[in-house]
């Protein structure tokens, strides 16, 4: 017999190690370093200057004016994940659930060939189907189904909308998965021991659904948080979200300290809010187990 | 799986649930296609704008992305650049997954730690530190010419586009490895194969749906990429930089001819990656939890 | 930080020499056009004595990238470099110098970029940050065929770095169909934007032209370093204009083609293409109506220029030399709609009759009326009131 190789245990997972230790972690870093640095005079070389630290870059990015842009990405964020969430559970239990084997292949593709095609393209497209005398806008008014054309491009409805299409096949495969997983027996024992239908889903089905949905949710909010292609598509001035700002300070407003800040108190708050996702999918399953504690008493 | 469908069928009689879930389903998958659709006609547009139509131009725009060389360099890169990131992420995800799987240790924590802040940070934030951290000489100093002189734009966007998509591979490779019995690979090495070869013939060809799975994901994230690319890209214009820079002027027609053209090398992708999965013998609820990750 | 690198253009010398265009201009009003023309010709046949002609275009190979405005090049043109000079061009796009200044900084020494257009009062600081190559004239021989009128400005006195390329102006375009009363000035903008135009409204994306028609509306000259005045513009556009923005962008002539807004501030060429824009998508232009900025507006002139680290300078080089031969200086004006440096351009666009003409060549009162920009000690400030100006707009 040969002997084991005595390598350490993470030898494998070196390569991963180095590339996001140089590639992820070291630039963060200085990002976070670059926050605390100031915007050299017109004309200096370099972007940033580190030979004096502050709070300043946060002090300028916590102003009213960027306190607003900050609200609004994570409102409008988290609205467009509640959308997705609203919108996507039922598409996905109805796949999971109750389509046939071959419809279930189906809708999948369907749900997912979208995803595939440019997302820049794709987004655009939307400009197309609400333009001002586009076909959807003609045949509204032919049909006196409206008195004026719908007007949403360069609106945060617009943003909205667009997010939620981008977004909906993120949210929908991982609920998705998590209900195709449920054992149907579960099911049918909630609803033998005399729950009703409304009970089971909100009892068993939406619990062993949270997994699905917490990830959903970090797999739609995340990028949205920090999109800012379809804000600079669609929403015009008002589609601001901090993910264009960040972009406007780093590249277009030559002001990468103030950027870096910004980037930094985004991670803050998208670190807070998964931790406040955790925490409810914690309790959602804690709940579970009280319910299932519950029903077992009762049936017995 | 036949149980299941045999249960519902049961009790057919008049299920309102699976009618307006039917419904509501199909709605849905029409909000879906309609961009789809309006993108697929107006690169068709005979006019001089993707978005405005002005009469029917057949495949005049398909003609123009190869005739054009600038707008073919773009279409290249994108690939070249969905194919070097996805090998990155392929290589690095499958080691490291494997190694999370059968190697764990104490060092497991720190990598699934480092591993989540990966997948929680805004593609905004990845670009702007990379772009900082490839040219910045202050922090470069002793590499003229910015860190390791990663030189060329392509090289950056492999780096850039590999970052997110290499977790994701991990994450997949994880899962597929810790639904399989690790039995194979123990007989494997009892019967006096080295480890590299436990590697190579037993564990190997066990993680090809989920690399094949892994790869997709990659290659459809990195041909998709506008964020990363836009902070390190630069010259190495990929297609989807190219149409960001239409937002800045006037969107062509060509912007919808290469989005169709490049959606159908990934619908071909797919196909195959879905065949191989589907001749290892997994059912489409599985194929759809490897590609939804 | 050197004194030069502050002090970029001295806008009255720039006035100093319109006036010489002025009485050009002057003297074509009293004698018709194609007196102009003749005038204009009497440059080129010298400039060409010099240079040897311009029958050969100089060749070169490879690809070469572009970073420049969007809708700034014949896409034609475009195209058609690779036959004409065997360069296959990249173009990529930035909506302001800033943008510009900071790509190529941040990825300084392998930007990847090869050509560039930045315009004039931006040049010294690029200069000084080392970004641009000092150009080589005797691989542009058609270099004597710009209008030497343009040569040899503040920001560049030996065109060492730079060779003019085009020059316009900025003012604003509207729907005469939603708001009905006459525009004339840049407080008519304001005004109309918070009233008819409210949230139908479209602004410049850059930080100068964010400011400037404030400080125009209000008699300050746009170069003015005084705290108070940027505070008060700071003031009046977050609070004022800000909410009625609908987006800010540098080329609304495909928007506005598509109804998205009814009011516009655009350069001279970006405005004129949106008439052919409207008519293109079958609407009608007729009741949209441009509007110099008034009482004053700014003057800005764009160059190529080669980064310093460029990969493909002799194909940069076959581009330039190129575009300065009038034909194609012609054929690139016929597109986008600016008064370009070649000479002997103007004679061309009248004796073909472009449209709308009054867009793209000012009157000597228009002329008087226009002010350069300089980069001077309030850019930071300016930059950060824009910031401001974004982040309110969306809120």
């Amino acid at each position: 017999m040969r002997r084991r190789l005595r390598a350490p245990k993470f030898l494998l997972a070196i390569p991963g190690f180095v590339w996001y230790g140089f590639f992820y972690a070291i630039p963060v870093l200085f990002i976070v370093i670059n926050s605390f640095g100031y915007k050299p005079a017109v004309g200096e070389k370099g972007s940033v200057r580190l030979d004096r630290l502050s709070f300043d870059n946060y002090r300028n990015v916590w102003t009213v004016q960027f306190r607003q842009v900050f609200a609004n990405t994570m409102v409008i964020a988290g609205l467009a994940t509640l959308i997705c969430i609203v919108v996507g559970l039922p598409v996905a239990y109805f796949i999971a659930v109750k389509a046939g084997n071959r419809l279930k292949a189906l809708l999948l593709v369907l749900v997912i060939v979208p995803f595939w095609m440019s997302f820049f393209v794709r987004t655009s497209a939307w400009k197309i189907v609400f333009a001002q005398s586009g076909f959807l806008n003609n045949f509204l008014l032919d049909w006196s189904l409206r008195d004026s054309p719908i007007d949403i491009i360069g609106s945060k409805p617009a943003v909205l909308l667009a997010l939620v299409y981008n977004y909906l096949p993120l949210m929908i495969f991982p609920l998705f998965v998590s209900l195709d997983r449920i054992e149907p027996e579960l099911r049918e024992a909630s609803k033998d021991l005399g729950a009703g239908r409304i009970k089971t889903f909100a009892s068993v089905t939406i619990p062993l659904a949270a997994p699905g949905i917490a990830a959903g949710a970090l797999l739609t909010f995340i990028p949205m948080a920090g999109d800012f292609v379809t804000a600079t598509i669609l929403g015009g001035a008002k589609g601001n979200m901090i993910g264009a700002s960040i972009y406007n300070f780093a590249v277009q407003g030559q002001d990468t300290p103030k950027g870096a800040a910004a980037a930094v108190v985004l991670i803050m708050l998208i670190l807070m809010v998964v931790a406040i996702a955790g925490v409810i999918v914690g309790l959602a399953k804690f709940g579970l187990s009280l319910n299932r504690r519950v029903s077992l008493e009762v049936a017995s | 799986m036949n149980a299941p469908t045999a249960v519902v069928r049961r009790r057919r009689t008049f299920d309102v649930v699976r009618l307006l879930g039917g419904l509501w389903t199909s709605i849905v998958v029409i909000f879906l296609l309609i961009p789809i659709v309006y993108v697929i006609i107006h690169s068709m547009n005979g006019g001089n704008s993707f978005n405005i139509w002005k009469e029917w131009g057949g495949l005049t725009w398909y003609r123009e992305l190869f005739d054009n060389r600038s707008l073919r360099a773009t279409l290249v890169n994108s690939f070249k650049a969905a194919i070097g990131s996805t090998l990155i992420a392929v290589v690095i995800g499958a080691l490291a997954g494997v190694a999370l799987v059968r190697r764990r240790g104490r060092w497991t924590r720190w990598f699934m730690a480092l591993l989540f802040l990966v997948l929680v940070t805004p593609e905004v934030i990845d670009g702007f530190a990379l772009l900082r951290w490839f040219f910045e000489r202050d922090f470069n100093s002793p590499f003229e010419n910015g860190f390791l002189g990663i030189r060329g734009g392509m090289v950056r966007l492999w780096i850039g586009h590999s970052l997110f998509s290499s977790a994701v591979v991990t994450l997949i490779v994880r899962a597929r490895l810790q639904g399989l019995d690790e039995s194979l690979e123990e007989a494997a090495a009892d019967l006096g194969a080295p480890p590299a070869r436990v590697f190579r013939q037993v564990t190997l060809p066990l993680m090809v749906p989920a690399l094949m799975a892994g790869a997709m994901l990659s290659f459809s994230f990195s041909l998709d990429n506008v964020i990363v690319s836009s902070f390190v890209g630069n010259d190495s214009s990929t297609f989807p930089l190219y149409l960001l820079g239409t937002v800045k002027s006037s969107t062509r027609p060509t912007a919808g001819s290469g989005a169709v053209v490049l959606f159908s090398f990934t619908l071909v992708f797919a196909a195959v990656t879905a065949l191989v999965l589907r001749r290892s013998g997994q059912s489409s609820s599985e194929i759809a939890a490897h590609v939804a990750g | 930080m050197s004194n030069q690198s502050v002090r970029i253009l001295a806008p009255a010398s720039f006035h100093r020499s319109m006036v010489s265009r002025r009485s050009f201009l002057a003297l074509g009003a009293g004698m018709g056009l194609v007196l102009l023309g003749c005038g204009d010709d009497e440059v080129a046949p010298a400039a060409n004595d010099t240079s040897g002609g311009t029958a050969e275009p100089v060749k070169a190979s490879g690809t070469v990238a572009l970073y420049t405005w969007g809708e700034y090049h014949d896409p034609d043109l475009v195209d058609e470099a690779s036959d004409a000079i065997g360069v296959a061009m990249i173009v990529q796009y930035y909506a302001s110098n800033e943008e510009l200044i900071a790509k190529l900084e941040a990825t300084k020494g392998n930007s990847g970029f090869d050509l560039i257009v930045p315009t004039g009062p931006y040049l010294p600081q690029m200069i000084s940050k080392e970004l641009l190559l000092k150009l080589d004239k005797a691989k542009i021989p058609n270099f004597g065929n710009i209008d030497p009128v343009y040569l040899g400005r503040e920001w560049d006195p030996t065109n060492d770095y730079a060779v003019p390329r085009d020059w316009g102006s900025t003012g604003y375009i509207y729907d005469s169909s939603v708001i009905t009363r006459e525009l004339k000035t840049w407080a008519d903008y304001f005004d109309a934007a918070a009233n008819e135009a409210s949230g139908q409204t479209s602004a410049l994306d850059t930080s100068d032209n964010v400011l400037g028609p404030y400080f125009w509306a209000n008699g300050i000259s746009w170069n003015t370093e005084e705290e108070a005045d940027l505070d008060a513009a700071e003031k009046f556009l977050v609070e004022e204009f800000a909410p009625h923005i609908k987006a800010f962008d540098s080329y609304p002539s495909t928007a506005i083609a598509e109804g998205a807004y009814v009011l516009s501030a655009a350069w001279n060429g970006d405005a004129r293409q949106a008439y052919l824009r409207i008519a293109d998508a079958g609407g009608d232009p007729e009741p949209w109506k441009w509007v110099l900025g008034a009482p004053k507006t700014e003057i800005w002139m764009d160059h190529y220029a080669i980064t310093a680290d460029a990969k493909n300078p002799d194909g940069a080089y076959a581009w330039i030399n190129w575009m300065l031969e009038p034909e194609i200086a012609f054929r690139d004006l016929s597109y986008i709609g600016y008064n370009m440096t070649v000479a002997g351009t103007e004679a061309l666009a009248t004796a073909a009759a472009l449209d709308r003409l009054d867009m793209i060549y000012f009157t000597a009162d228009q002329l008087a009326s226009m002010e350069g920009g300089i980069v001077n000690t309030a850019q930071n400030r300016k930059v950060e009131i824009y910031n401001n100006v974004k982040a309110a707009a969306g809120a």
